[in-house]
């Protein structure tokens, strides 16, 4: 039925009109909703505003998506990303202040409101014990009537913490646990966000753009958890404040520094060992936090002592460092930097592989008046990747991306239930590739494109409904179409409380993208930039969904939706191996144009608090793609059934249980149909080529793994330690995630064989963390 | 309401499996394989023709063979019969008969069982190897060099050299070096190389090896194969082409267009790529018909 209907659209040009429409004839229609919207909410004059920040207590921390209401009316908002708060034109009157949040006390303050005030309240919360006998609870109402949440993920590093990991606690890993968030196998940290390749997600840190976001080929990724305040990760439907990807965004914030007192967190794990110290400093904090595996050190002792011979001087290492000061209450300056790295220096092996990411960033947060708050940075964020195979005169690589930033976020607080979002962000990027062999270049590609984007955002909450609004115009110079508009709107209609129904429509542009596509494994992920040679690639994206709570969970949802991905860019295969020389090739040179849908259902179950916590999902999916003047297939990440799960049983005080489990259908794959001879001129006797069936047209089997972990915890000197144990893959399920050919010589003649790579094996590690 | 709604959204989806409209999956098809290469300068061309195996079933170069088949070389509006000289192998041979660059030979073959099928190759320009640093002519002796710790893919290198089309501006589509050892055993493996280099280059390491192990060091390193499409490259034939002492026979051939739309998705000889046939030039079946120039020095690889 949906793909009847889809394909009826599709055929009839109604998508492809719609879509025209959106950016034509409904851009008028969305300015007026902005506008219109402007004329709700107005107050009379007599009015007053309610502003502050809420921090935690214990840190000093902003705390992001606090309920803040007055107690007995209808009047409240939600804190933002930096934890501030605005409620402008309220009544005056007596009124008590109420702000919850789950994980912290509730804290009320009584508070005047005389015509004209202007109140700035700031609150600092106090956490408590989420995982505790008692369930805490916590209005989150306001925020529920306030926010529209379609298709977002917010994770802490608590939650990330509490999931049974691969020997080291991971951000990527534990939002694969998440409906709508596929892996592409057990030794990638890589996220399939709703069909939508790797490098539809923009990942953002800080605000920055993070471009390689991972270590050991995609195993782990690059963010320290400790150091995470917050990461949010939304699958669709996100507002037109974020700009230049298909799929979705990761934005992940990273702790400002403790201002309260020096504190600080180790782990040290199978793989590595990690430190983070924050402290105080003048009017401000400081946090910085490093990592560095041991896998080099750990063989080269092994060696030293005669147990192994095995040499592999492979490390990655990870630095944090922010710094901020309050200049005053209204502003706040922040400095921070990550830098990372990938080293492979096997000179025996003749073998030099380097690659990382940089990124600093000076960030302003000025607050102009009690209604207009602001955020401006400027950023620097560059990958660089070297590879040298051979010797230097053999196979030389360097693979990088530079990307200045500035931007600027406005949120003008109109009333206490409309605000108005509006900013601009100018990227500069350069994109350099090169390959060589015995000195002679096969490749090179230098690009330097740059964009420009401006946003508008309005959300309006009215009574049972609160309605989302946006538009994003991006000018990009390298493109034949260089001013695009993508037109966003979400709705949400709330029914009753903690019921509502979700709704949002929206456009997608993206102008960089990688050389990863389904095929083509890489190491890194190698970035370039459209040209004139090819359209611009675009996604339109549709959700509808309803959530709601019941039987103890804080929050169930059900989510449908499609969404169309044009001009999406797939590998040349003929140019798989480089054996033409390309010096400064176009776009359309390398790759070749392909088409993709993606749509499907998710039901969520989540229970964030109380001894027994976790969530479950089931997620239905389908994505297909179709290569220019190919047959669509199903794409390697089409999963038809998704089971995830994830479950914390806090036994007592001292002991906590986790698992963690995913059934999914086997992924799809290219069945041979058979075999025929072939002569090479110097050959004596016939090899033998594969005849390959259509594409993606089998499936492996389905893909079981459940993980286990109890951790122990324990109070030392003033210090919160823990002791864990774990095991990846209890059953010891042989999954199998790709298949490849061979043919064996037996004695009855010989034979095709598949051969099967299967994902991680029963796998236990343990480790001890403290915080202090 | 809102669950109906769901419920039904879910149902819709759930049977979208069989109303999505792919392709219909491609289905096996028995079809004549013809394999032939058309050396400059030969009076003899000899084809090989074969049938595709499903993948199900066990084969060997006996079991495709076709037989019983008409096969026709046409050239310059002369048809010639091939003759089945042994099951599935064809053959004409004249002392007037000389195959010439730049002339175009098509083969057509038919069985009344199989599709038809025929295939085209224009027969590339001669080359001519200069610039040989140290001068190597056929009947020379030359010491091995080894890899030692400080050693790279390319260096040490016996001799270099470079590759040029004796017609102006018709270099060949793509050039195909080749050193087959011809005496490769046991007694003749390599084994002063570093051993971490030799395990990673030369596939198969050296010292406790087993027979399994030799043998399949013979059987995939006897020759070492480099491709190019590069008129200007300097070749340098390092350590990495040598795994056995003794005769060597290094062979570089002039190939067609035919030969390298037929590699350019799989230049390194293996399947790479599960999803695609190599773009054959044999309309109606597989396989592939080529043509080539080879120049070919012989010399003898010496124990430091």
């Amino acid at each position: 039925m949906w793909g009847i209907l889809i394909n009826s659209l599709n055929e009839s040009g109604v998508i492809k009109r719609n879509a025209s429409a959106l950016l034509k004839a409904n851009i008028p229609l969305l300015l007026s909703i902005l506008l219109s919207s402007y004329a709700f909410g107005n107050r009379p004059a007599e009015s007053a505003t309610v502003h502050g920040t809420i921090t935690d207590a214990s840190t000093g921390e902003y705390v992001y998506g606090a309920n803040i209401f007055l107690r007995g009316t209808t009047l409240g908002t939600v804190s933002n990303i930096e934890g501030f708060y605005s409620m402008p034109n309220l009544p005056v009157g007596d009124f008590t202040l109420t702000v919850t949040f789950i994980g912290f006390l509730k804290h009320e303050e009584n508070f005047e409101l005389r015509k004209g005030n202007s109140l700035r309240i700031d609150v600092s919360l106090s956490p408590v014990d989420l995982e505790g006998e008692n369930i805490i609870v916590t209005d989150e109402l306001s925020k529920f009537k306030h926010n529209i949440n379609i298709s977002t993920i917010s994770i802490s590093p608590r939650q990330i913490k509490s999931l049974p990991q691969m020997g080291e606690v991971d951000l990527f890993r534990a939002l694969q646990f998440m409906p709508g968030v596929a892996a592409q196998n057990d030794y990638s940290s890589g996220l399939i966000v709703r069909g939508g390749n790797t490098d539809q997600n923009l990942i953002l840190l800080d605000g920055i753009t993070v471009y390689n976001p991972s270590h050991l080929g995609g195993f782990f990724s690059t963010f320290i958890t400790e150091g995470i305040r917050e990461a949010e990760l939304m699958k669709g439907g996100y507002s037109a404040k974020y700009g230049g990807r298909l799929s979705s965004v990761l934005d992940i914030k990273t702790k400002d520094g403790n201002n309260k007192r020096l504190a600080g967190s180790m782990e040290i794990s199978l793989v590595s060992s990690k430190l983070l110290l924050e402290a105080p400093i003048g009017k401000g904090g400081w946090l910085i936090a490093g990592r560095r595996t041991y896998i080099d050190k750990a063989l080269d002792a092994s060696r030293k002592l005669g147990i192994s011979e095995f040499e592999f001087p492979y490390y990655f290492y990870d630095l944090q460092a922010n710094l901020y000061q309050d200049l005053s209450p209204n502003d706040r300056l922040r400095i921070s930097a990550y830098y990372g790295n990938d080293v492979l220096d096997w000179q025996e092996a003749t073998a030099k592989i380097n690659w990382g990411n940089q990124t600093v960033s000076t960030r302003w947060r000025h607050l102009f008046s009690d209604r207009l708050f602001s955020t401006f940075m400027i950023a620097r964020s560059k990958f660089s990747a070297h590879f040298n195979f051979g010797g230097e005169d053999a196979l030389l690589g360097v693979d990088k991306v530079r990307d200045w930033t500035a931007k600027g976020d406005l949120t003008y607080f109109r009333t206490e239930d409309h605000e108005i979002s509006f900013g601009t962000e100018l990227k500069d990027l350069n994109v350099e590739f090169f390959q060589s062999f015995d000195s002679r270049g096969l490749i090179r590609i230098d690009q330097s494109p740059n964009f420009y984007a401006f946003y508008v955002n309005s959300r309006l909450s009215l009574p049972g409904w609160v309605m989302q609004t946006g538009l994003r115009s991006t000018y990009y110079n390298e493109s034949t179409d260089k001013l695009t508009f993508a037109p966003r709107v979400s709705i949400k209609k709330v029914l009753t409380d903690y019921n509502a129904l979700n709704f949002s429509i929206g456009r997608y542009y993206q102008y960089i993208y990688t050389f990863n596509d389904e095929f083509s494994f890489q190491i890194i992920d190698q970035w370039f930039a459209i040209d004139k040679s090819v359209p611009n690639q675009y996604a339109d994206q549709i959700m509808f969904g309803y959530e709601t709570s019941f039987a103890g969970f804080e929050r169930v949802t059900a989510e449908t939706y499609y969404k169309k991905m044009h001009n999406l860019l797939v590998g040349r295969p003929e140019l798989a191996t480089f054996d033409e020389q390309l010096l400064n090739p176009t776009v359309a040179d390398v790759f070749e144009v392909t088409q993709a849908e993606a749509f499907g259902v998710e039901i969520f179950f989540e229970k964030k608090v109380g001894s027994m916590n976790g969530n479950f999902s089931y997620v239905h999916s389908y994505v297909i793609k179709q290569i220019t003047n190919e047959p669509r297939y199903w794409a390697n990440w089409d999963r038809r059934h998704t089971l995830k799960g994830v479950l914390n049983y806090h036994k007592s005080k001292s002991t906590q249980f986790g698992f963690s489990w995913v059934y999914t259908t086997g992924f799809p794959f290219t069945q041979q149909l058979g075999t025929y001879a072939f002569w090479e001129p110097e050959y004596l006797r016939p090899e033998y080529d594969l005849i390959p069936g259509s594409r993606n047209n089998s499936r492996l089997p389905y893909n079981n793994r459940i993980d286990f972990s109890i951790t122990k915890h324990k109070k030392i000197k003033g210090a919160k330690v823990d002791y864990y144990f774990q095991i990846i893959n209890v059953l010891n399920r042989k999954n199998l995630f790709a298949v490849s050919w061979d043919i064996e010589d037996t004695e009855n003649g010989k034979v095709v064989q598949r051969d099967d790579f299967r994902g991680i094996p029963l796998f236990p590690t343990i480790g001890i963390r403290a915080e202090f | 309401m809102v669950l109906v709604v769901l419920s039904v959204n879910s149902i819709g989806l759930f049977s979208c499996d069989s109303i999505i409209d792919l392709p219909n999956p491609l289905q096996f098809e028995e079809k004549i394989v013809l394999n032939g290469n058309l050396e400059i300068g030969s009076s003899t061309v000899i084809i090989r023709l074969d049938v595709a195996t499903a993948i199900e079933v066990n084969f060997d170069s006996i079991s495709t063979a076709l037989s019983g088949a008409t096969v026709i070389l046409k050239y310059d509006s002369i048809e010639v019969v091939l003759i089945e000289t042994t099951a599935g192998l064809y053959e004409y041979s004249s002392s007037k008969f000389r195959i010439v660059s730049g002339k175009t030979y098509t083969i057509e073959a038919s069985d009344g069982v199989h599709e038809p099928i025929s295939a085209t190759t224009t027969a590339p320009y001669p080359i001519r190897l200069f610039d040989i640093s140290p001068e190597v002519n056929s009947g020379d002796t030359l010491v091995y060099i080894p890899a030692d710790d400080t050693a790279q893919f390319l260096d040490p290198y016996l001799f270099s050299l470079k590759v040029m089309s004796t017609v102006e501006k018709e270099f060949p589509s793509m050039i195909r070096l080749v050193n087959r050892a011809l005496e490769p055993n046991r007694e003749s493996m390599i084994t002063e190389d570093n051993e971490l280099k030799a395990l990673l280059f030369k596939w198969h390491g050296i010292g406790d090896d087993n027979d399994e192990d030799i043998d399949k060091r013979i059987r995939t390193r006897s020759w070492v194969i480099f491709n190019s499409v590069d008129p200007d490259a300097e070749y340098k034939m390092g350590w990495i082409y040598y795994t056995f002492y003794g005769r060597q026979l290094f062979e570089v051939y002039a190939l067609d267009q035919a030969y390298y739309n037929y590699h350019i998705r799989n230049i390194e000889d293996t399947p790479t790529d599960p999803n695609y046939l190599p773009e054959s030039n044999v309309n109606g079946g597989l396989g592939l018909l080529y043509s080539t120039y080879r120049v070919n020095i012989t010399f003898f690889l010496e124990r430091p």
